[in-house]
């Protein structure tokens, strides 16, 4: 997971993450990697300032595919969205699940 | 008959001399238990002031246990303030904007919100209700101190009456008795000046010179020194002359140095000759005209064909899967170029990946229907990778 590192996470975040998250996401995490990788850029590009934050808190919302993850995104409006993410983080899980069940 | 009476006078003395004792001794036993019931009642009361004291203190607790409830009673009640706050921030915050899936999404999340917010107060009620009961019967607990101490106290002041009205008859019996005494004295002490004549004396003790304490003779501590032994030094006096002796040994086989050296070169230079005037090798000329022509040529030499066999048999399969993997929009190499080499685990532990053809031809194959559903939330690629992944760990 040190690749993580390269979006200005520290190794105490690193182990945040691995204390939050279960093994087999743990895993995905390691083995995906260009996956996940490919969605942090989207999210940072889409203007999301606290994008390591939802690293930290929200690891797994970035195990999926990159036309999947985009997707999420482009249902809502972005400027609001980026708003609602800098006050809390959590509305982008909010966000993923809703997507996920509708 | 004066002899007579003279015994009469002894007997009768001694019989007041009796009574007198027996007197004193009485008076003494009275007092002594008068005593005893004294000592008796002040342990008793020293006790039931401990207890008090206990009950007291355990009463404080309970006062201070009352006021802490009491404390976190009121911050729960302030915890139910925020959650109600945030909750109507929330609603604020989300109800205002958007339109679409963006309303949709918030308002769900109000939603969420309000279920929380609920969630949190009924917890608080709760608690509240729980305390609030522990104060009551934390109360009851203090009311029934109370009375024990109430208790204790009327036995104390019991006591101390008691004690007071032992301390007062023993003041009076000696009072009473130091006069009596003197009385009592009196007639024992006549009876015996007229019976004894003679006294006897202590006798004199002589008290024993003190011991001389055995002087200590201070250890003499012994002084060793070690002589380190000489070590002898040895020479080598020998020296070998190992040109000298090469130089006999040449002597004796005839061997001259120099002339094997000339004879060497001599035998170099002719080789050299011999060689140079042979003749030249023609340069070859190429029969490939065309560069192209050659370089396949050269590729096809420098290819092993099983090798070639391999690779072809290799792109045939990449073909296949490939073609299977099309309805899922990707291709072997796009889902090869998402992994990593190695999968790491929580423990520590690290195995290494490489996924290969076969491997993802396989996963392909073996797609059901939770796969289908993973898919349309995920996505295909992370969800065949997936399938990979736990196909090579054993998991499926």
């Amino acid at each position: 997971m040190e690749y993580l590192l390269s979006f200005g996470l520290t190794n105490e975040d690193l182990e945040k993450i691995k204390s939050r998250v279960d093994d087999e996401t743990y895993s995905d995490l390691t083995l995906f990697k260009n996956i996940v990788i490919k969605n942090i850029e989207y999210l940072k590009e889409f203007g999301v300032e606290n994008y390591t934050q939802v690293i930290i808190k929200y690891p797994e919302i970035f195990l999926r595919d990159e036309g999947s993850f985009k997707n999420i995104f482009s249902k809502f409006d972005r400027e609001d969205l980026i708003n609602k993410c800098m006050k809390n983080v959590a509305v982008i899980k909010k966000m993923v699940e809703f997507v996920d069940n509708n | 008959m004066e002899r007579f009476g003279i015994n009469d006078i002894f007997n009768e003395l001694e019989i007041f001399g009796d009574f007198a004792n027996n007197a004193k001794s009485t008076i003494d036993g009275i007092i002594e238990d008068i005593n005893e019931t004294i000592n008796k009642y002040n342990e008793s009361i020293k006790s039931t002031e401990n207890e008090i004291t206990e009950n007291e203190e355990a009463r404080e607790k309970c006062k201070k246990e009352i006021i802490k409830m009491k404390d976190n009673i009121k911050q729960i009640h302030q915890s139910i303030e925020n959650v109600q706050k945030t909750y109507k921030n929330i609603v604020d915050a989300y109800s205002k904007t958007s339109e679409g899936e963006t309303k949709d999404l918030y308002s769900e999340i109000i939603e969420s919100a309000r279920i929380n917010c609920d969630d949190e107060v009924e917890k608080c009620e709760r608690e509240i209700n729980r305390l609030e009961d522990d104060i009551e019967a934390i109360n009851n607990n203090i009311i029934d101190f109370t009375n024990v101490i109430e208790q204790l106290n009327s036995s104390l002041d019991k006591q101390r009456i008691e004690l007071s009205k032992f301390n007062k008859g023993l003041d009076y019996m000696k009072n009473q008795y130091s006069s009596i005494r003197r009385d009592l004295d009196n007639i024992t002490n006549r009876k015996d000046i007229i019976k004894h004549v003679t006294r006897d004396t202590s006798s004199l003790t002589t008290p024993k010179p003190p011991k001389e304490k055995p002087k200590k003779e201070p250890k003499k501590e012994k002084e060793f020194k070690e002589e380190k032994p000489k070590k002898e030094e040895k020479h080598d006096d020998k020296k070998n002359s190992f040109e000298d002796s090469l130089k006999q040994i040449y002597d004796l086989t005839g061997y001259n140095k120099e002339k094997e050296k000339k004879e060497a070169l001599e035998s170099e230079k002719h080789l050299e000759d011999v060689f140079k005037s042979q003749p030249k090798e023609e340069e070859s000329k190429s029969v490939f005209e065309d560069s192209s022509e050659l370089s396949e040529w050269e590729r096809m030499l420098n290819t092993n064909y099983e090798e070639e066999q391999k690779e072809e048999k290799k792109d045939e399969k990449v073909d296949v899967v490939n073609s299977l993997l099309k309805p899922y929009g990707t291709t072997y190499e796009k889902l090869k170029s998402y992994t990593s080499d190695k999968i790491e685990y929580k423990s520590g532990r690290s195995i290494p990946f490489e996924m290969s053809v076969e491997d993802l031809t396989k996963a392909v194959n073996a797609i059901s229907s939770i796969d289908l559903k993973q898919m349309k939330t995920v996505g295909p690629e992370i969800t065949l990778l997936r399938k990979v992944k736990l196909m090579k760990e054993g998991s499926l």
